[in-house]
């Protein structure tokens, strides 16, 4: 290879120069130039060309030696003007800290959350493979649901080869109480095939969990569940007493699982195999029809199959379906990935999951929020102190430091603040977390050292943060140039002042929209709570059955609740508003017109007081009878959708129930769904008694139904709910959600006015000279003070302005996935720029009214 | 008078020497020749720095040149320090050395 310009070849050149950097001159380079010709010319190219390589690595270990030294001398005298410059500008310092630190607790916190919730069943090996079967006919008003009948489980695994298993699983209504010996413990469980636990990894802490649910008669317990019955013992073998509405029964206890996770969407303490109900009285009524759907389906799939393609072959195995006479492609399936269900299962009947997607967007969506506030926080102050920095860079510079140096130092300052801030906000985290968990009635656990816990969050957050809020100032100051700093005292920096001005309003309207979002959150919540329901909830009392016993007590109970003065009526019934019970999905009914349409029915079953104890109104016809056989009542929307003209009279679904009313529409479960079909049937062995009492001394109420049902009833303990608190449970999430929402609203608009704060503490400051002068010459305190806000007052206009129809469109986008909302109204968003108003002129107002008050002679003194 | 090493004094030695030519590539081939082993340059900037940082040594930039690829070089001469301490490295040297009469290497045993 022959180069014209002799020497060594350049990419070497190049790495020695970068290795020798020798004064910033490069003598070493043309000394090394000589003795790389001088080899060339003596042994070739070779030779030379291996000798300047050798020459290379050598000098590497001198290169870090240079390097590790100077950084350290550079260091310390970074870390000392830094430490100078912290202390002379305490106060916005602390604020910045603070602002930084609370930013970052609540981004982790909220980020430990809803990693927590999307990270629901992903503890089970097989999570990807399993899927969760939901059905739905066609037709109007049918939606998804969890309800599947026992032969799709079987019809899956045996005809369609991509489908490894499938288990069923049955939620037994209700707690159940346990027994063994004395002990007596109320439990909720399920039943499930034996596959399940092969689906699904519960592992077993003793006995054998494959073969554990595949006998009639066994059960499976959880550990905290064993240790509440056995305690120390080893329960595998043992019979205990499970005491249900369908009696008491034994079961053999054949292995004991660990706890089920906090974040699986199936909960029970128990399981009992579902042969045990395959073999008890009822099971010709829940086994082996396509029409009865009493459980639900997951199915597990080979590794590498696609769900699509494993869907695509059930229709035509469902026109052919086994142990069916007709063809029942009409109804649909899909394969809910398991991982989904706990965030993605909204609208869905029989689905108790209640995580929600849309919650966890919104509270990422705060938490970067906030989290960006706060680093603007920082940004405005650096950029604002730049004018005070500016000297210092001018030194620097013309002692020779490099941009890139300045820009490294600044970054780095930058990064020791957000590091300070990480070691704050970890304290605030270990700090909130428990109370937080407490008031929102979550459960995060701090996994500070785990590897992919809380820790590596915190330090991603921190190199996030300190470049985010460190790369904008450390530009602009690096790039100042020497002789402006150095002639002037204060450098205008106009463009940075505008910038600054745009972060200002860009952080008011997020706290702005931020604030109204919560106000639309929070009257949302209340709205759908006062929701004219169609029947009234207050002074209910419910008082539910736990076993067969009492079943049979039940009717003298009721008689003798109404008798009581304190009592206004008293229903038997199975079905409550708040939750009715089954659904007939796909059912087809003819309209006036001949046309026929496919309907989905929620079922309730009530008795003839149910009506009278909930204030339930007829629309037309009349109300149940004692005695009544094969009747049932319809709801108006049922009557819309079938369009009847004449609906008392008419047979339901073609006999033989009769249809005898119409009640009036209340919504029955949740307010999130809007109110469909509905059918009550005519049913007085309901297993509970909803008692409507007088308002007034409820304890003594109480107690006067406590003495009657013990008369009445032995061997269950008298307890009862409020027909109030199981509503408000269904409502329960959304409080809460509410809550951690309003507070994270709370916290940035706070963060926004502390760097406010620092900002105006900081610029009058700057500018106290300027107002003591001012204010010697005669200005008015008044005037003053309108001067030193006026910029800021018109930035948070402007922030307001430009915050309101954002706000409307994201909380009007938000509102649209309810059922039924809260109009929105201008008052929320004017309340919420009031608000914001307001806070940012008593930040801003305090240090100005201080510094306008101050007298001027004090100021002037040392001049 | 300061003690210095014997690399030292030898590229001391060399830049008095080479007078107007005193650079890293003159020094070292010079040392090579008189010491028959092989400079790196390394071992001779370290010296050089020193002696520098001593004071026995000023330095300047020469203008660029055509040979080493456009670079100038860094040329040395004795400061009146340097001078001086090479003077005063001679006398003590010739000093000691005069004593020394009959010293010859040990015979070696076939």
């Amino acid at each position: 290879m022959k180069t014209c310009r002799g020497g060594p070849p350049r990419i070497l050149e190049w790495i020695l120069g970068f290795l020798h950097a020798d004064r910033g001159e490069f003598t070493h380079l043309g000394d090394f130039h000589e003795g790389y010709d001088e080899i060339l010319g003596k042994s070739g190219p070779a030779a030379a060309r291996i000798w300047y390589v050798s020459q290379v690595l050598k000098s590497i270990p001198g290169f870090v030696r240079v390097k590790a030294y100077w950084s350290v001398v550079m260091l310390r005298n970074y870390t000392v003007i830094s430490i100078r410059n912290l202390i002379r500008d305490r106060g916005s310092s602390l604020i910045n800290l603070i602002g930084l630190a609370v930013g970052m607790a609540c981004f982790l916190v909220i980020l430990t959350y809803a990693r927590f919730e999307t990270g629901y069943d992903g503890f089970h090996e097989k999570a990807d493979r399993i899927y969760r079967v939901l059905s739905r006919s066609e037709g109007a008003g049918s939606g998804w649901t969890t309800d599947t009948s026992d032969l799709l489980g079987s019809a899956l695994s045996s005809r369609i080869p991509g489908v490894v298993r499938a288990a069923l699983v049955y939620p037994a209504p209700g707690d159940v109480i346990l027994e063994f010996g004395e002990g007596r413990f109320s439990q909720t469980g399920c039943f499930a095939d034996e596959s399940f636990l092969d689906v699904f990894s519960f592992p077993a802490i003793r006995g054998d969990g494959r073969s554990a649910l595949s006998k009639p008669s066994s059960i499976v317990l959880t550990e905290s569940a064993a240790r509440k019955l056995f305690g120390r013992e080893d329960p595998v073998g043992k019979v205990i007493g499970r005491r249900s509405m369908g009696g008491r029964r034994e079961l053999t206890v054949t292995a004991v699982l660990k706890d089920v996770p906090q974040n699986s969407h199936l909960r029970f303490d128990y399981l009992v195999s579902l042969e045990t109900l395959r073999a008890g009285p009822s099971a010709s009524n829940m086994f082996g029809s396509w029409d009865i759907c009493y459980f639900t389906t997951y199915v597990e799939l080979a590794p590498g199959e696609s769900r699509e393609s494993v869907e695509a072959l059930v229709p035509a195995m469902m026109s052919r379906a086994a142990g069916s006479d007709r063809d029942r492609s009409f109804m649909k399936f899909f394969f809910q990935p398991l991982k989904d269900i706990h965030l993605r299962s909204k609208g869905i009947s029989g689905d108790s999951s209640d995580g929600d997607i849309r919650y966890v967007r919104l509270f990422m969506a705060i938490a970067s929020l906030i989290l960006l506030i706060g680093c603007v926080n920082h940004v405005n102050l650096a950029t604002a102190r730049s004018s005070v920095r500016a000297r210092e860079i001018g030194i620097r510079k013309v002692s020779g430091a490099y941009r890139t140096q300045i820009f490294r130092q600044f970054l780095g300052e930058s990064f020791v603040t957000a590091a300070a801030a990480g070691g704050l906000a970890l304290g605030l985290i270990a700090f909130a977390v428990p109370r937080l968990n407490g008031l929102f009635g979550i459960h995060l656990r701090l996994r500070v050292f785990a590897f992919d816990g809380l820790g590596l969050w915190l330090a991603a957050t921190v190199v996030f943060v300190g470049f985010c809020a460190g790369a904008y100032p450390a530009l602009v100051l690096s790039g100042l140039r020497p002789v402006v700093p150095l002639r002037d005292y204060a450098p205008s920096g106009k463009k940075s002042a505008f910038l600054r001005n745009l972060l200002v309003v860009f952080q008011f309207s997020s706290a702005v929209t931020l604030m109204s979002a919560t106000i639309v959150v929070l009257s949302q919540m209340n709205y759908v709570r006062s929701e004219r329901l169609g029947y009234n909830r207050e002074h209910v009392l419910v008082v539910p059955a736990r076993e067969q016993e009492t079943m049979q007590k039940l009717p003298a109970l009721r008689a003798a609740f109404e008798e009581r003065s304190e009592v206004v009526r008293a229903a038997r019934s199975g079905s409550l508003p708040t939750r009715l019970g089954v659904r007939y999905s796909g059912m087809e009914m003819a309209k006036d017109d001949g046309t026929k349409v496919r309907l989905n029915f929620d079922i309730g079953y009530v008795d003839d007081h149910f009506l009278d104890v909930f204030e339930i109104g007829l629309a037309a016809g009349r109300d149940f009878r004692p005695g009544d056989k094969d009747v049932v009542l319809l709801n108006e929307a049922a009557v819309r959708e079938l369009g009847w003209k004449d609906p008392v009279g008419r047979k339901f679904l073609g006999g033989p129930k009769e249809v005898v009313g119409i009640v009036k529409d209340f919504h029955y479960g949740s307010l999130h769904n809007k109110i469909g079909p509905m059918a009550l049937f005519y049913d007085p062995g309901g297993a509970q008694i909803s008692v409507r009492v007088r308002p007034g001394d409820l304890t003594g109420t109480i107690s006067v139904l406590r003495s009657v049902f013990e008369r009445h009833v032995h061997g269950q303990p008298f307890d009862f709910y409020f027909l109030d608190d199981a509503f408000n449970a269904l409502y329960e999430k959304e409080v809460k959600t509410g809550r951690i929402f309003g507070a994270f609203a709370v916290m940035a608009v706070l963060i926004a006015c502390l760097g406010l704060l620092g900002l105006t503490s900081f610029n009058v400051s700057r500018r106290r000279r300027e107002i003591s002068v001012r204010k010697v010459m005669g200005a008015s305190f008044s005037r003053l003070v309108c001067l030193l806000n006026g910029d800021f007052a018109r930035l948070i206009l402007l922030a307001n302005i430009l915050a309101c129809p954002v706000a409307y469109y994201v909380t009007s986008r938000w509102l649209r996935e309810f059922a039924y909302r809260v109009p929105l109204k201008p008052w929320i968003f004017l309340l919420a720029s009031l608000l914001s108003l307001a806070g940012a002129l008593i930040v801003a107002g305090w240090e100005t009214v201080r510094a306008a008050l101050r007298n001027p002679a004090e100021v002037l003194r040392h001049e | 008078m300061r003690f210095l090493s014997r690399p030292e004094e030898l590229i001391l030695l060399a830049v008095w020497h080479l007078k107007d030519n005193a650079y890293c590539v003159p020094i070292r081939a010079y040392l090579n020749k008189f010491t028959g082993k092989t400079w790196s340059f390394g071992s001779i900037y370290d010296p050089l720095d020193r002696l520098e940082k001593k004071g026995l040594l000023e330095s300047h930039l020469s203008g660029p040149t055509r040979t080493r690829g456009g670079r100038s070089k860094r040329m040395f001469r004795l400061s009146p320090a340097g001078r001086l301490e090479l003077c005063e490295i001679k006398a003590l040297q010739e000093c000691m050395w005069n004593e020394v009469t009959d010293l010859v290497p040990e015979r070696q045993e076939a």
